[in-house]
């Protein structure tokens, strides 16, 4: 009896507490807010979901009054904003309208349909979205498995995503693990970053254990490959001792063997939209930095290019044969697909280089072979702007980067904070990328993704034009990328992935107040609540 | 208005049900407790029915099944009256998703150590994250091992027994006290259970089972033992297999036929929200396809909005949810229920709660309603949506005539903090007091 007293009271205890419980649950439970906290578009744009409640949207809108019209044309229009467009001239007061995910008309003069959901931009700045090239994992999932599809990994609903969508970044391009290994006898680092178990043998997932040893990352690591490191050398060191161990050219002369290039997937950072948001993969012909250096390697890669135009030439001789009616062995295939597209101009090489010398090299194979180069890095590029120049090579910049200069020679080594200028003058088109990939939350405008405006702001400080600095996070990117006809600038015909924002797009103060990403609104600052929500 | 719901056989005179009654009990071989007739009296009822709740009515169970209910209702005489005055009878609970862990033969689970360039792998050791071969509940389950105690003493009735990775599963009921186990199953009718996350070869189970048409499962193809590809033995051996299974249709074949046609529900557990969006990408081209949704992660509220109504019936575990990287609470069986998404509650996917003496089985569920959670529809989804979502809405899940008489006896409001249930009826018969 007394043991039934005790459950009792511990029963009461419960309900006490769980009637401040649910107290809390009322207030924060209104099924309407969470309906508006979910992106606009989750909805499938059937125009019978699209009656979704209206207490919904009117508990949700607290900066998008509209937001509950119907979008029953399924046209949205910005209307009142500042439009730069990036590649024509800035349009004041303008309208824009967004159908099928493509912006349709654009202009001062134009007609916004009756039943268009309108969002009202007057006093705000209007940019295309910007372009990543060098995110890591936003958005995409890692896989072990070796036939996994790069559609299929996909994460819409990735926090990062809604981040890097939130600081304007609306496309990423994300290096990805080929499955065929490294070049040498390595794995490669986002292998290794993960957990010792994605490492991949016969599709199935692998634990590595030393014998007598526990697995260890940190020793694991040591046998990565060359990495760059602050000084942009490329060192390995030693796993016993720790020393470093300089590159040197191999006693015997290995076989040929193709060039070792990465994976790239273009992906939409389209929060909570799972449609269209992967845009198209292997866009570069990736290559590590090392792959060039060297009379070997320059051989090899010489041959390569040989074999593939020859194989161009006997495949559209096989292709006038079979025309002809002649029976004729088409051609066998020597070298791979994406050297292919590099030798035909369907994609550039992008390949990591910061000193002068390595770029020379770069930029003699590339005149020397025909085909475009990207130098990514590219810390002493305004020591040459005029051979980048001559030789129509790209760059991707980070002007925050620090390269020492050396001993003696401070006027031709080193970063200079005006290379942004430089490379304008010169006419040498370039990229901004932020110092790292990822996305971390420690500190304020680090050196993650999300300080990617930032990091443009930099080029202005250097000497380099507003406007060079905003292409070299849009239209200019998209082009290294063979995109252009997509994304980068506000054309008619062109992706609708915009910004509205709050001021000038490379301002400190600015923040994204709406982004549309293929016409899908998939972020409001104030429902989205990961960057402060204040007026200015 | 009054609610009757009796039929024909107690409007006889009481002396044909005597009859009846002594010839049924000559007959030998009838167990002990068909032979009793039971009449709960005084209790307020909740049907799950569209009758809702009868105060003040009497049970009448015949043979484990519920000859009557109502407020007027015959008694007869031959019948034990057990007076419920003051106490609210549930209809037994069904669990849609009873998880349970199975023994399953893949080769992926065997291990291996290779040397490969001086360093020792140890390949395999576990199956891989999300288990892609075909298996049965039925085969695997060693119901002995499984603890169904607590389930059974929460109120479950009906369990649809599930595991992880593609499967099919199983339906038990709990035995009663002289059974050898815990439970009997049924291995008649089971349903089609695959986990997706957003990787291709999760997603390919649904997506390349459902694409195919009968005869080409692609499930048969065969896994080689060396890794790599298949030998030329084993592909030859998928030909055939495939001309075989082409004459006659492979048992998966015929349940994702089924699956396409809408005869049967694939039950789909998701753990995060884009895979919601790649599953249902792959429904969409197959328009009579029922899906149960699983939303076992925490995110799955953010898609609710892309689903269709029609389509899903989502299985989720009674319990308030967090939002992923806030602090915000949200009920999502409130949001399915205005929102006219069909859902059913799973007791056992909150297992944090589920425990042997667990004093108040539906507390998870009380704090949903006390949350805003429509009352009805709560009641509803545990027992009569899970009911017909695993096709067994004919023989459970509501208190109506003829139908299995799995009752539950609380002494209170069964949706109040401190609701205890005082008796458990398994077909009529008392199992847990």
């Amino acid at each position: 009896m007394s043991n039934l007293h005790l459950t009792r009271n511990a029963v009461w205890g419960q309900l006490a507490v769980m009637a401040m419980a649910c107290s809390l649950v009322c207030v924060y439970s209104p099924p309407a807010s969470l309906a508006g906290q979910m992106p606009a578009d989750t909805k499938k744009e059937s125009p019978k979901k699209d009656t979704s409640d209206k207490s919904a949207s009117e508990d949700a809108s607290e900066d998008d009054s509209e937001d509950d019209s119907d979008t029953a044309s399924g046209v949205l229009a910005i209307v009142g904003g500042d439009v730069i467009t990036v590649t024509r001239e800035t349009i004041r007061g303008g309208t824009i309208l967004i159908e099928d995910g493509k912006i349709t008309a654009l202009g001062n003069d134009i007609e916004v349909p009756k039943n268009a959901e309108t969002i009202d931009a007057s006093g705000q700045v209007i940019t295309p979205g910007f372009i990543s090239l060098n995110a890591s994992r936003v958005g995409l999932r890692s896989s072990s498995d070796s036939s996994a599809k790069y559609a299929d990994s996909l994460d819409p609903f990735d926090n990062n995503v809604r981040l890097a969508v939130g600081i304007g970044i609306t496309t990423t391009c994300q290096k990805v693990t080929l499955r065929s290994g490294g070049s040498r006898g390595g794995r490669s680092e986002e292998t290794l970053a993960g957990s010792s178990t994605n490492l991949v043998a016969d599709g199935f997932p692998i634990t590595e254990r030393f014998p007598g040893l526990d697995p260890d990352l940190a020793q694991l690591a040591l046998l990565k490959p060359p990495t760059e490191t602050d000084y942009g050398e490329f060192i390995s060191t030693c796993p016993c001792c720790g020393l470093p161990i300089l590159p040197t050219e191999p006693l015997a002369t290995p076989a040929p063997k193709p060039l070792t290039t990465q994976g790239s997937v273009v992906v939409k950072m389209s929060y909570g939209v799972l449609d269209d948001m992967l845009l198209r993969e292997n866009v570069f012909f990736d290559t590590n930095s090392g792959a060039l250096i060297g009379a070997n390697n320059q051989r090899n890669w010489r041959g390569q290019i040989e074999l593939a135009r020859k194989y161009l030439t006997d495949q559209a001789e096989h292709e006038k044969a079979t025309a002809a009616g002649k029976k004729v062995k088409p051609p066998r295939k020597p070298v791979k697909d994406d050297v292919l597209r590099l030798v035909k101009g369907e994609i550039a090489m992008r390949i990591p280089a910061n000193s002068v010398s390595e770029m020379k090299d770069i930029l003699l194979l590339a005149e020397e072979l025909d085909y475009k180069v990207v130098i990514d890095g590219a810390a002493e590029s305004w020591v040459i702007g005029r051979k980048l120049a001559e030789a129509d090579a790209s760059v991707i910049l980070t002007p925050r980067r620090r390269r020492n200069a050396q001993f003696g020679a401070e006027d031709r080594t080193g970063t200079w904070i005006e290379t942004t200028r430089v490379m304008e003058g010169q006419g040498v088109p370039f990229a901004i990328t932020s110092l790292s990939g990822s996305i971390s939350l420690n500190g304020l405008a680090g050196r993650d993704l999300t300080s990617l405006p930032l990091e443009a702001a930099f080029a202005v400080r250097g000497g380099a034009t507003e406007r060079a600095a905003l292409a070299a996070l849009t239209i200019v990117p998209a082009r290294m990328m063979g995109l252009e006809d997509r994304i980068g600038s506000l054309e008619v015909g062109k992706d609708a992935d915009i910004l509205i924002l709050n001021g000038p797009p490379l301002d400190y103060r600015t923040y994204v107040e709406t982004a549309i990403v293929n016409g899908h609104r998939v972020y409001d600052r104030g429902q989205a609540r990961v960057l402060p929500v204040y007026d200015k | 208005m009054r609610q009757l719901l009796s039929d024909k056989m107690n409007r006889r005179p009481r002396w044909a049900c005597a009859s009846v009654l002594a010839v049924v009990s000559s007959v030998l071989c009838q167990p002990a407790w068909a032979q009793r007739m039971l009449a709960i009296t005084g209790a307020t009822v909740e049907t799950a029915t569209k009758a809702g709740a009868i105060e003040d009515a009497t049970i009448l169970i015949k043979d484990g099944k519920i000859g009557a209910i109502g407020r007027d209702v015959d008694i007869p005489v031959a019948a034990q009256v057990v007076d419920a005055t003051g106490k609210t009878i549930l209809p037994g609970i069904v669990d849609p998703y009873y998880v349970v862990t199975i023994g399953r033969n893949s080769q992926a689970s065997a291990q291996r150590t290779i040397v490969f360039r001086g360093r020792v792998f140890v390949i395999g050791g576990g199956a891989p994250a999300i288990a892609t071969t075909f298996a049965k509940v039925a085969d695997g389950l060693d119901s002995t091992k499984v603890d169904w105690t607590p389930a059974i003493r929460s109120g479950v009735t009906s369990f649809h027994v599930v595991t992880g990775g593609y499967a099919q599963s199983l339906l038990a009921r709990p035995a009663g006290e002289d059974a050898d186990s815990e439970v009997a199953i049924s291995k008649s009718a089971a349903n089609v259970l695959v986990t997706v996350s957003n990787d291709t070869k999760s997603l390919d189970v649904l997506r390349k089972n459902l694409k195919t048409t009968s005869g080409r499962s692609t499930t048969q193809r065969p896994v080689s033992t060396s890794g790599g590809r298949p030998s030329a033995a084993a592909i030859r051996a998928a030909m055939a297999a495939r001309a075989s299974a082409a004459a006659s249709a492979s048992p998966t074949a015929s349940l994702w036929a089924s699956v396409r046609d809408g005869k049967m529900p694939v039950f789909v557990n998701v753990n995060n929200a884009s895979a919601v969006l790649h599953a249902d990408a792959i429904v969409d081209e197959f328009p009579k396809a029922q899906v149960a949704l699983i939303a076992s992660g925490p995110n799955v509220y953010s898609t609710l909005a892309a689903l269709e109504p029609k389509r899903y019936t989502v299985i989720l575990p009674p319990a308030i949810d967090r939002r992923p990287n806030s602090a915000d609470r949200i009920n999502m069986p409130r949001m399915l229920s205005e929102k006219k998404i069909k859902f059913a509650l799973s007791l056992s996917l909150g297992q944090s709660d589920f425990r042997v003496n667990q004093p108040t089985p539906l507390f998870g569920v009380s704090m949903l309603i006390r949350a805003g959670l429509d009352r009805q529809d709560a009641i509803k989804a545990l027992t009569i949506e899970p009911a017909k979502l695993i096709g067994m809405e004919k023989e459970v899940g509501s208190l109506e005539v003829g139908k299995k008489a799995d009752l539950l006896v609380f002494g209170e409001d069964p949706f109040s903090a401190t609701a205890d249930i005082e008796q458990i009826y398994v077909s009529g018969e008392l199992v847990n007091e």
